[in-house]
């Protein structure tokens, strides 16, 4: 469904030009989790924001093709690229304080992608937002749907981000970092929700992330990113299993193993 | 039984905050409940919470930087420093890393200028960077080098013991390694006590002799991490590890 | 990685390099004494003799903007460094300690703000008299009140970061850690503002003088020159054409070097 071919992405705005993804090639298929792992500066949000259509600037140069349903995104018209952003297309970012207008109720925001993307009437719109904010499992969603932002908890406004991204049924979320500034049971419940929302509406999440363990959680493939360069991608169980490159390993191996009078290093 | 370098007894802290802009009348708003503990001398102990549980607030409280408080925190040695977690904003960018890390020095006083000098090369050897960095400004440094300079600058008065807030959530998981393995190098050299506080379960297992675990303010469990993370008590314990993908139901 | 080139900059330290050092000529060489008349010479033109020409009392006018720019530019060094210094100290005691100080010195730098700045210095000056030192005075006070915001502003954001703590942790006294901690930090701000101010100076020594409430003759001031030459625009332009010049100059070469400044820390 999304087939990223050969992906070069360059900025230009200081005069020795900064190539920030190198020959990428990925591709993500329909109703799928596909993680992108690497830590910052390897280009995994860039690649993220290329996708979403949001790299529309003149001082970056980009070369390859991301073809979403065989439609070159890299090429088509403003316009063209606009219906599908928000409708085909839906991205949820990091931070939940900073990416819901603080001046507009929940029921405005999360109405936003209908009222530019279908033909629906007023209250068929209302009656769609109060279904994806129960399907996002918040409690009391009438009451939610009236709330500003600055009511909601991180948890919740990360909740309400997601149901925003679903309103339209897209056929792929992109979700940069979505979890990371949560605490942990937050994030589990993040975690679980989408992977309830990619079996209930099939849509296929590409999962940005730096955190391995999540990662594995929640991805049936995964992709390693560093310094611009994909270093490895293919089934997460086998990769975490039997990494193929020494990058993957050190990434692995950073995370803290807890086992049972497993500890090393740590002469007391 | 290790001599302790910090006991805390049934600490309280509030915030009194005004209810409104006409109610004069101030409203305690609890922090801190009753918190007990005591770090002995070369004792890691890690902290973990989830953001708003006041896990903060008892770093600033132990370092004397919250007024309203009641119960004792006892320091047997001199000062306690601390690492921040932003390593961005925890060194002077006016300043270079050998001001930075002189600094201390030149505060505690009854050095000469070139015995100055010499500590700070000492120190930029123990935590890891070139002699050369003396001379850079930190926006010239990444984020784990700057958070080297930060616990190479926290350990220039060699204190006792080292409160590291969140000190390696900031950083890149591999940088995050090295920074641990770094502040388990220098807790062996020195025999520095650290209290780690952290959200991360995973890093806490990895570095502390102890665990607290703390909510809403209180202390609610605590053991060591073998106790803690194999057979916990409380159900909130359970909640948290089964959150991190540590423990499955 | 190469940067564009801060043209603002490189052209305003080269403005300001020469006003400078035109000043310091002045302070030393002058072809004529600025002061002797000379009644044949008046309101002679341009010639070998008076590069500038002569005014209505036959001084020459080259003689006198050399000395008068170097008055102007003192009274404008004097007036930025009595608003930068105690603008510092209010703003850093403001916006260090915050509470019940921080009210009531705001609320004084509050109400001389209400007035133009122009305007509070021919209060003062109203006051104490005219006079080279006293314009210093008055125009410094007047400035006193916008160096201290922005003082005041840097130190209400800096003190929250964490240097500010471990500088506090490892015994640092207050004094320390705003004079020495904090301070610095504030300079990329505080140094274009310092050249925007500096500006103001010039411009409102200049209006003063020509008011006639400024320097006082025998003084030259640019602004006493212009003042001078209004009554003989028609009859010889010189006599005003070269002061303003030297203003104009003066002012553009501070306002690039504040604008270089102030792109030369990204």
């Amino acid at each position: 469904m999304l087939e990223i071919k050969n992906l070069n992405i360059e900025f230009h705005d200081h005069l020795v030009p900064e190539t920030v993804v190198h020959d990428l090639n990925l591709s993500v298929e329909q109703g799928e989790i596909v993680g992108l792992v690497g830590e910052s500066g390897s280009g995994k949000s860039m690649t993220a924001l290329a996708v979403a259509g949001l790299l529309r600037r003149h001082d970056m140069k980009k070369t390859g093709q991301i073809l979403f349903e065989g439609q070159n995104l890299l090429e088509c018209g403003r316009s063209e690229l606009r219906k599908l952003q928000g409708s085909e297309i839906s991205m949820i970012f990091q931070e939940p304080m900073t990416s819901l207008n603080p001046v507009r109720r929940i029921g405005w925001q999360v109405e936003e992608a209908l009222k530019l993307h279908t033909e629906l009437g007023k209250e068929e719109r209302r009656a769609r937002a109060l279904e994806v904010l129960s399907q996002v499992e918040l409690q009391d969603p009438e009451r939610v749907y009236r709330a500003y932002p600055h009511e909601l908890s991180g948890g919740m406004r990360q909740r309400v981000m997601i149901a925003a991204a679903i309103v339209c049924r897209p056929k792929l979320l992109i979700a940069d970092e979505p979890t990371t500034a949560l605490d942990v049971t937050i994030q589990a419940q993040i975690v679980r929700l989408l992977q309830k929302i990619n079996r209930e509406s099939r849509v296929a999440v590409l999962f940005i992330s730096h955190d391995l363990s999540l990662v594995r959680q929640l991805c049936s493939r995964v992709a390693v990113m560093q310094n611009g360069y994909l270093v490895e991608a293919g089934n997460t169980e086998d990769i975490f299993r039997n990494p193929g490159e020494e990058y993957t390993r050190q990434l692995i191996a950073a995370i803290p193993k807890i086992e049972r009078g497993g500890k090393e290093g740590n002469a007391t | 039984m290790r001599e302790p370098v910090l006991e805390v007894r049934h600490l309280n802290s509030w915030y009194e905050e005004q209810q409104s802009f006409l109610n004069k009348k101030l409203s305690k708003r609890q922090i801190l409940q009753d918190v007990s503990f005591e770090i002995a001398e070369g004792e890691i102990v890690g902290l973990v919470g989830e953001s708003g549980c006041g896990k903060s607030t008892l770093a600033k409280t132990i370092l004397g930087m919250v007024r309203d408080k009641d119960g004792a925190v006892k320091h047997y040695s001199n000062r306690p420093q601390m690492v921040f977690q932003d390593p961005y904003s925890s060194l002077n960018p006016a300043r270079k890393i050998g001001w930075i890390l002189e600094e201390p020095l030149r505060l505690k006083g009854g050095y000469t200028k070139s015995q100055r000098h010499e500590k700070v090369m000492e120190m930029l050897e123990r935590v890891g960077l070139k002699p050369e960095m003396a001379d850079r400004y930190p926006r010239q440094l990444s984020g784990g080098q700057r958070q080297r300079v930060c616990i190479g600058a926290a350990l220039m008065q060699q204190p006792k013991l080292l409160i590291a807030d969140e000190a390696v959530s900031a950083l890149d998981v591999t940088i995050q390694a090295q920074i641990i393995d770094l502040l388990l190098k220098l807790h062996e050299e020195m025999s520095l006590a650290i209290l780690f506080i952290s959200h991360d379960l995973r890093v806490v297992y990895r570095i502390s002799d102890r665990v607290l675990i703390m909510k809403d303010g209180r202390i609610i469990e605590r053991g060591t991490p073998e106790e803690v993370y194999f057979s916990p008590k409380e159900e909130y314990t359970r909640v948290l590890l089964e959150a991190a993908g540590i423990r499955t139901v | 990685m190469k940067k564009k080139k801060n043209w603002n900059l490189i052209i305003g330290s080269l403005m300001t390099g020469c006003m400078i050092l035109f000043m310091l000529l002045g302070l030393f060489y002058t072809p004529y004494d600025p002061e002797a008349m000379d009644a044949s010479s008046k309101l002679a033109g341009i010639s070998s003799a008076h590069l500038m020409g002569c005014d209505n009392f036959g001084r020459d006018i080259l003689s006198r903007v050399l000395k008068g720019s170097g008055t102007t530019l003192f009274v404008a060094a004097g007036t930025v460094a009595i608003g930068t210094l105690v603008g510092i100290f209010i703003g850093a005691l403001t916006g260090y300690y915050g509470g019940i100080l921080d009210e009531v010195l705001m609320r004084i730098i509050d109400a001389l703000f209400a007035f133009p700045s122009i305007l509070l210095a021919l209060v003062f000056i109203s006051l104490i008299g005219p006079g080279k030192y006293n314009v210093i005075v008055a125009l410094g006070i007047a400035f006193i009140p916008s160096f201290s915001r922005i003082v005041r502003s840097q130190f209400l954001y800096q003190k929250n970061m964490d240097y500010v703590s471990s500088a506090k942790l490892q015994g640092a006294s207050a004094f320390r850690i705003m004079f020495v901690h904090i301070l610095p930090n504030t300079l990329p701000v505080l140094s274009s503002s310092i050249m925007i101010g500096f500006n103001n100076a010039v411009l409102a020594e200049a209006g003063m003088s020509y008011l006639g409430i400024g320097v006082q003759p025998p003084d030259a001031s640019l602004g006493r020159m212009l003042s001078e030459a209004q009554s003989y625009l028609v009859t010889a332009p010189g006599f005003a054409l070269f002061p303003g010049l030297i203003i104009i100059l003066m002012v553009l070469g501070f306002s690039l070097l504040a604008e270089g400044i102030s792109h030369a820390g990204d």
